[in-house]
């Protein structure tokens, strides 16, 4: 069982709450898709919710009519999702990238890394897949913001700490690191950012404005 | 308040999943339509809006009513989480990213009269707790369930530094926890 490292109670209330960032609520539904404590912890707090719910004054509507309206929409009410081809992946995943990760156009960015972006789709954060081979490392930087990770196969090691498949990485501007994949194979994750990264060391001084200018445009 | 009636509006789910029976989702309508539709407004103040996620919440109470289980949740919680998806997809135009659900012998529950009531028991207790927290937590913490907004947003609308958010909301939810376990 996977999941000894779990998302911060704020991300699991914020998803509970109903207002995680999309991108960063990707990355917890990977995470739980292997984790039922998580999922219980998640339904817990929803009961807030509830209660929030349950105290609301009732608002001003024409109860009936809409009522009525609902009432004939019933029998066209099609009911649940088709179900979806049997995969590894989460299928929060699924939605946003195509199942075979191999067949991905991946790009380079260093030594045996490199990612793939998902679309942008929430303002001011960025979600990409990240391919390391076996043994590599992606390059050591620090962050402008937050940076949520969380492993979809094989696995990483940062500072002497190892992150298996589902598990949840938090960093921020006061950690500086250098992920390296574990010799058991390829490690697959999901990163999501709130501000570029910051490249750490005389290489990645060079290079580093390049990518923040990339990614600001 | 629900006391007395959570346990009915629960037999009132089941009954549109047994029996496609319209008159008990008209019963359920009449409670929680003006509710969704205070919610609505919490987040945009927009009545046509929130008429439409009044619809899209309730029509997918019928649609997904097999699937509530009332060891699990009760029902306004249960109702709660539609209604917050439902409002992600109006008013973002996206999904929530759902985590798959649990494999074989997993997380398994048995819908026994006894979780119902522990079910209750949670939701009066959650309900005991808030009604304990400091209030300059506890608005906070609801805030964040009614608004749709993030930590940041909260910051801006109540003047507070969006640190002294983070942690009155983080504090919330720890004590919420620690007195959930007990
Ligand atoms: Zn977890």
């Amino acid at each position: 069982m996977s999941g000894q490292h779990h998302p911060s109670l704020e991300i699991i209330g914020d998803y509970a709450a109903g207002s995680l960032p999309e991108p960063v609520a990707l990355a917890l539904a990977v995470h739980m898709s292997s984790c039922s404590a998580c999922r219980m912890a998640v339904q817990k707090l929803e009961v807030i919710g509830g209660v929030v719910l349950d105290e609301l004054p009732p608002a001003a509507m024409d109860t009936e009519a809409e009522l009525d309206r609902a009432l004939s929409s019933l029998d066209e009410a099609k009911s649940a999702e088709s179900p979806s081809e049997p995969s590894d992946l989460p299928h929060a995943l699924l939605r946003r990238v195509p199942g075979d990760l191999a067949k991905l156009p991946w790009r380079r960015v260093a030594r045996g890394v490199a990612e793939f972006a998902i679309d942008n789709y929430e303002a001011g954060y960025r979600a990409k897949l990240l391919r390391i081979q076996s043994g590599a490392s992606v390059p050591r930087h620090t962050h402008r913001g937050e940076e949520y990770t969380v492993v979809i196969a094989g696995a990483f090691y940062d500072s002497d700490v190892v992150y298996n498949k589902g598990d949840f990485a938090e960093a921020d501007p006061t950690v500086r690191h250098q992920p390296i994949a574990t010799d058991g194979g390829v490690c697959y994750c999901l990163a999501v950012t709130n501000a570029p990264l910051k490249l750490l060391g005389p290489i990645g001084r060079l290079i580093d404005p390049l990518l923040r200018r990339r990614a600001e445009h | 308040m629900m006391d007395h009636d959570e346990a009915d509006y629960s037999a009132l789910i089941v009954q549109i999943a047994e029996k496609r029976d319209r008159n008990a989702f008209a019963t359920l309508f009449r409670h929680f339509a003006p509710r969704i539709k205070g919610f609505a407004l919490k987040s945009a103040p927009d009545p046509a809006m929130a008429d439409e996620l009044v619809q899209d919440t309730m029509l997918a109470v019928w649609r997904a009513a097999q699937t509530y289980d009332p060891a699990r949740a009760s029902a306004t919680t249960w109702i709660f989480t539609i209604c917050r998806n439902k409002r992600i997809d109006l008013f973002r135009r996206r999904n929530r990213p759902e985590a798959d659900p649990p494999e074989e012998g997993d997380w398994v529950m048995q819908p026994t009269q006894e979780n119902s009531a522990e079910i209750s028991a949670a939701f009066r207790r959650t309900r005991a707790l808030m009604n304990e927290l400091p209030s300059e937590q506890a608005d906070v913490l609801r805030m964040s369930f009614l608004e749709d907004k993030p930590h940041r947003a909260i910051a801006a609308e109540t003047g507070l530094p969006l640190g002294t958010v983070k942690s009155r909301i983080r504090l919330a939810l720890a004590t919420l926890r620690q007195g959930l376990e007990q």
